[in-house]
This record gives structure tokens, sequence and C-alpha cells, in this order.
């Protein structure tokens, strides 16, 4: 009996998901599906657009990932990035979302983040022991991982003073800063790079950077100011406490 | 009697997940479909490949007739034919220009191409200098002369293609026939 309440109870979650009219289900869905015929057919701006009129319903938990993949194919990746976010705040995980993610930190400049979303996605197997890509985007991974290798060495090169560790995350800070509104989606991201970045120093090593840190996500958290941006304001907290705290990776 | 409880809970469980088997077998994922079309138009290469920017395209066309006359786009046509009407009118302008240029030339009684001078009884042949090469407008002349020639013909031939030259289309001259220093009409090029 309890077996059968608790599938009850998983039935009613994912229908809370759904729209209450089976009509309106049946419309979502075909929405859902032209989007992504369109996305298919290279029209990615058409693909956004009903990715948004789906959005807009309020019953896919999911969207984020459409329209982030829309985002991406249109070259705005910070947007795409806050979309891809979102779905993974509201539990959705997919391994070609994950694999866009990487590339629009990789076009944005965000290469530690990069570098990490394609090892996290070289490293890791399904529970059948399969890699999580394909043959061809684990290829993609592979060449965007070389040509990062390439340009940018995990530990800096001393004849190259852009890339040292410090000098980058005093770009990452100084992107984060510029809290325009067309930048605001873009700033936060930078202010991920730097944290990440920041944990890969030693706790002592990071004081020097704090207190700009520190004002950066406090201007942003001021401009995130719609209701639609607590969760985003509570991540950036979330990340000064890691940056402060948590042991170097 | 526990099997027969176990039958009703089999049962439930069989009512609940049918529709859902159902509904995943029988209409197509939309992110099954995403995965795949995702996966095919991944991005794997590191450089991104340049694309020509459109504006350098929509150049290109409108700077022939010929073309934007078979483009099918609605506004870049009409762009293209406001800008061929653009182009049309310099085209119109430099035939002319150099027409009026022939016209002072001639009345100041110099041959200003082999073509007319060629034309004129005991004149120079085409590639001949007019004085026999030996004056001040000799090879280097002949070179100018030629050039001069050139740039008329292919101003010419370019209204002609662009479906511009109307008074050439219609058979209307520009100017009406010139005459030379002996008052005899000259034929047009």
């Amino acid at each position: 009996m309890l077996l059968l309440w608790g599938l009850l109870g998983v039935e009613r979650a994912a229908s809370a998901e759904e729209p209450t009219t089976p009509e309106t289900a049946a419309q979502l869905q075909a929405l859902l599906l032209d989007g992504v015929r369109a996305f298919r057919a290279e029209q990615f701006d058409v693909a956004l657009a009903l990715f948004r009129r789906v959005q807009l319903s309020g019953t896919r938990a999911d969207i984020g990932m459409y329209q982030g993949m829309a985002l991406h194919k249109l070259g705005r990746h910070a947007e795409a990035l806050a979309e891809f976010r979102a779905a993974r705040r509201a539990g959705f995980s997919e391994a070609v979302a994950d694999y866009y993610d990487a590339v629009s930190c990789y076009r944005l400049g965000l290469y530690e983040r990069a570098r990490l979303g394609f090892a996290v996605l070289l490293d890791s197997h399904d529970s059948q022991g399969s890699p999580l890509l394909g043959p061809r985007l684990r290829e993609g991974a592979a060449r965007f991982v070389a040509a990062m290798d390439r340009s940018l060495p995990k530990t800096g090169d001393p004849n190259r003073p852009e890339t040292a560790i410090a000098r980058r995350i005093e770009l990452a800070l100084s992107q984060a800063r510029d809290t325009q509104p067309s930048k605001l989606v873009a700033s936060c991201e930078w202010l991920e790079e730097a944290a990440l970045l920041l944990l890969s120093l030693p706790i002592e090593g990071r004081t020097p950077y704090l207190g700009t840190f520190a004002d950066s996500l406090g201007q942003l958290q001021q401009s995130l100011s719609d209701r639609s941006a607590t969760a985003r304001r509570a991540e950036l907290v979330l990340l000064l406490q890691r940056v402060r705290t948590a042991p170097a990776r | 009697m526990r099997r027969h409880r176990y039958g009703v809970i089999g049962a439930v469980l069989l009512c609940m997940l049918m529709p859902r088997l159902g509904h995943a077998e029988g209409e197509a994922s939309p992110l099954a479909e995403l995965r795949a079309a995702a996966e095919a138009l991944a991005d794997v290469e590191p450089v991104e490949s340049p694309l020509p920017p459109r504006s350098t395209f929509r150049d290109s066309v409108s700077r022939d007739g010929a073309v934007s006359a078979k483009t099918d786009g609605t506004i870049d046509e009409q762009k293209n034919k406001s800008a061929g009407k653009g182009h049309r009118s310099e085209l119109r302008e430099a035939i002319l220009g150099a027409v009026r240029a022939e016209i002072v030339r001639e009345a100041m009684g110099r041959p200003s191409s082999p073509v007319v001078a060629g034309r004129r009884a005991g004149g120079p042949k085409f590639g001949e200098a007019p004085d026999g090469g030996k004056g001040d407008t000799g090879p280097s002349g002949n070179a100018a002369l030629a050039a001069q020639q050139a740039r008329q013909n292919q101003a010419v031939s370019q209204a002609k293609r662009a479906g511009k030259g109307e008074s050439l289309m219609t058979g209307k001259q520009l100017v009406p026939p010139m005459k030379d220093s002996a008052g005899r009409p000259q034929a047009t090029r």
C-alpha cells in the first residue's frame, strides 16, 4: 500500500507541472514540437519564439533547456547560460544541454567554467557505464579542451602574463562590475567565472580579491531587483559563501 | 485473500502506468527530438567559421542590376532596385560626361580617339597616334586614348547589361549626331 501511495504521489507531482485541461496540454505539446522542428530546421529565432510561448504558460519546468539551446544557436550565450541554469534549478539535467552550456561559456571567454563543464561531460558515464555524450560531441568537447590547453595553460604561461590566474581573476571581476541592464546577465556569469577562479586558490590567496568580489556581487544583487531574480540573488549569496569558505579545488 | 489483494494493487498500478506508457510510445517526445537535433547541430569547432557579412552580399547584388532583378526578397529587392536606380543615373551621367568631353574636344579641332580620327579621310588607323607616333601623343598618347575608349565602351556596355541605358536600348541617342569640322555628320559609336 505504501508503494501505491508513493506512486500516486509521484503521479500527482508530475501532473502538477502539466496544464489543467487536456486541450491545453495537447496544444502546448504541439507548440513545443513545432519549436523543436523549427530548431532542427535551423530556424532558431522561430524556435525561440515558440519556446517562449510555452514558457509563458508556466507549465514546463524544463523549458529553460529548450530556450537555452535556441539562444545558444542565436549567439546569445549569456542568456543561454541563464536559461540552462534555470532548468538545472528546476531539477532537469541533460548532457546535450550541458555541452551547449560549456560551449557558450567558451564563446563568452569564461574558460574556467568551460573547462570544468567539458571535463565533467568527458569523465561522466550513465548508469550503464556508457559515456554521457555521443561520439560527435565527445570529439567536439575534446577539441574545445585542447584549444583551451593551447591558448590558456592550466598553470599559466610565464611568458604570457594574461594567462596568469591573478590577471584572469581581475579580468573576470572587472567584467562582473558592468551593471548596465543589457550586460547584467553576462555580468552575473562573469562573477561565477571569478568565483571558480578564486576557488582554485587557497583560502588565504583569495583575500585580496574578496572585497571587490563582494562589492560586485552587491551591485549585481541591487540591479537584479525584479521578483523573478530571487533565486538568482540567493545563488549569488551562496557563491560568496563558497568563495569565502570552500577549500581549494 | 492475500493473492486477491496483490491482484488489485497490480491492476491499479497497471491502470496508472498505462496512459503514460501509451503517451510515451504513441507521440514524439519533444525532448528526444530536441536531443537528436541539438546533437546534430552542435558546435564542435573551437574556431568559429567567419561568415561573410550580409551587407557585403547585398552590396554585391545591388551593384549588378541583372542579379538584383533575379532576387525574390521583398525588402532586399526594393533596396536593390533603389540602389540600381542610383547606379543607373550615375552611369547616365558618366556617358553624358564622356560625350560632352568629346564634343568639346571636337570643337577644339583635336581628335580625341583613334576611332573618331580614323573615320576621317586620311586619318591614322586604330592603334596609331594621330601624328604617326612622333608627336607628344606618341605611344603614351595611344595608350591613353585606348584606355579612354575602353572606359567609354565599358560604361555603355554596363548600361546595356543593366538595362539602364534606356536611350540606347530604345534607339534614341543621348545627343544629336555630331558633325566634324567639315560639317559632315559623324557616325556615333
